[in-house]
């Protein structure tokens, strides 16, 4: 009999996992696992794989997934039909366009060489005057009308007519750069910042994390706690978060903690932000209700954690 | 009404390409859900989406019209999940390099207690045979339903269950050992 009703509780604890589970076989799943050690043992352990669950990808993402297989798509479907009919054409086109990448290459070579001295360790020439080096690297392709790639990407490009032969150009431009820089250049200080808010590889954040020098620079402090409350992977939150402890309290950071308490569903996150929270003596109050209305899994832990502290003030 | 996925798959041989982003469009989610339960990090979860996709395209002729194309897909996609994890294998075993993904975050002992419980976890989870350790993250962990779990690792929802039941029994088996 025993043996029955194990096997139908593990199924419900199964079917509670996956949420489909009503509240009345929920009620007897509960009594089972009272009496039941083998079953409670069994639920928790698949409370606890259930936790860590997988994020939901966000359309961006796979909107650049489904654009980079359409690439490979298209290029492969083109050279297996395309390849054939257009064989003496495309043999003239990569002619040209080798011709016209050796001088492009040749160009960015003269020009970034003598302005930008990117190819070595010394970094940013504080002289370096962006228009003018674009207006030179218009100016020597001027004539060359096969070159269709240049060392800069343009973006989000407006084109509106000017007056008389002018035209008048509206666009972002970025530039690969190789640099090795001081950890304190504000160039690096920059590219870290930008480098958590974006949609980049995880591997790329927990290095930008790693390497924030300046802790009380207000970017990079509320990059940190973007990073914690935001990002969709919890090596990187917890990562954000354990930055950002090493520093002492200010009110936009135990603010930041706060919401971690209400918000986050990882319990090792509400933890440290506890420890954080009462370090810096927040309002018991405060911190009660957050607890309270943070993830009912596992706050009960959390509720352990905090009580001391709240019950001494 | 939306085309049906036979028709799509007949518009992509024919070399109408858009057809073939409509596919992916539906069915990338569970492929991503999928592939998450292989790569367990959110960027090699998506460069695994897409390398599933391109396989799938590359072998789209060899797809037969009375199957399911999502089963199709889902195949695919463990098929590619499992040598991945082989390839990652190799390349962790020859650089030295360890496959906890978890960062160290400060000195607290609850954070250190909760980190190696979540790493033993994630640790026998990953000695488990290869199919229970899937059973179990795409059931517990993706939320597919038995019926698809059982789709991708053919075998029936029966035996589905019972390797869900026996995965997690395993599992919990080696956590006691290792305590």
């Amino acid at each position: 009999m025993e043996m029955m009703d194990c096997r139908k509780a593990q199924n419900e604890i199964d079917q509670l996992i996956a949420g489909e589970i009503d509240e009345a076989s929920l009620e007897n799943l509960d009594r089972h696992c009272e009496r039941c050690e083998e079953c409670r043992d069994h639920r928790a352990l698949v409370e606890e794989i259930a936790a860590d669950r997988s994020p939901e990808p966000d359309e961006l993402s796979l909107a650049a997934v489904r654009r980079g297989v359409m690439q490979s798509v298209r290029r492969e479907a083109g050279s297996g039909r395309a390849w054939y009919r257009y064989r003496h054409a495309a043999a003239i086109g990569l002619v040209t366009a080798g011709a016209a990448l050796f001088a492009l290459g040749w160009l960015a070579g003269q020009s970034a060489g003598a302005r930008t001295g990117t190819g070595g360790a010394g970094g940013l020439d504080p002289d370096f005057e962006f228009a003018s080096y674009m207006q030179s690297v218009a100016r020597e392709s001027a004539g060359n009308d096969h070159v269709r790639q240049s060392g800069f990407r343009y973006a989000n490009v407006r084109i509106e007519e000017g007056e008389g032969d002018e035209v008048r150009l509206a666009f972002d431009v970025s530039r690969h750069l190789e640099l090795t820089l001081p950890k304190q250049n504000p160039l690096v200080t920059e590219v870290l910042v930008q480098s958590l808010l974006d949609s980049g590889s995880v591997g790329t954040k927990l290095k930008a994390i790693d390497h924030a020098v300046d802790l009380l620079d207000p970017r990079v402090r509320g990059a940190l706690v973007k990073a914690m409350l935001d990002d969709p992977n919890l090596g990187v939150r917890l990562q954000a978060q354990a930055r950002l402890i090493e520093q002492p309290g200010d009110s936009a950071t135990a603010d930041a903690m706060l919401s971690v308490l209400e918000k986050e569903s990882s319990v090792q996150m509400r933890l440290i932000a506890i420890d954080y929270l009462t370090r810096s003596r927040v309002d018991p109050e405060r911190l009660r209700q957050a607890v309270e209305s943070g993830d009912p899994e596992g706050r009960g832990a959390v509720r352990v954690k905090a009580s001391d502290y709240i019950l001494q003030l | 009404m939306s085309t049906s996925d036979e028709s799509l798959v007949q518009e992509t041989l024919a070399g109408r390409l858009e057809a073939f982003d409509e596919l992916m469009k539906r069915y990338e989610r569970l492929v991503f859900k999928l592939a998450w339960g292989f790569a367990r990090n959110r960027q090699d979860a998506l460069d695994l989406t897409q390398q599933v996709f391109m396989k799938a395209y590359r072998s789209l002729r060899s797809f037969r019209q009375d199957a399911n194309l999502k089963t199709w897909l889902m195949r695919i996609a463990y098929n590619e999940g499992v040598s991945w994890l082989r390839q990652k294998s190799r390349a962790a075993e020859g650089d030295g390099e360890s496959l906890d993904l978890i960062p160290t975050a400060g000195t607290q002992e609850q954070q250190l207690l909760s980190r190696e419980r979540e790493q033993l976890i994630e640790r026998e989870l990953g000695k488990l045979n290869d199919r229970y350790r899937l059973a179990i993250t795409l059931r517990y962990r993706q939320g597919l339903p038995i019926e698809e779990i059982a789709a991708v690792l053919q075998c029936s929802e029966g035996t589905t269950k019972s390797m869900l039941f026996r995965g997690v029994r395993a599992l919990r088996d080696a956590l006691a050992g290792a305590v």
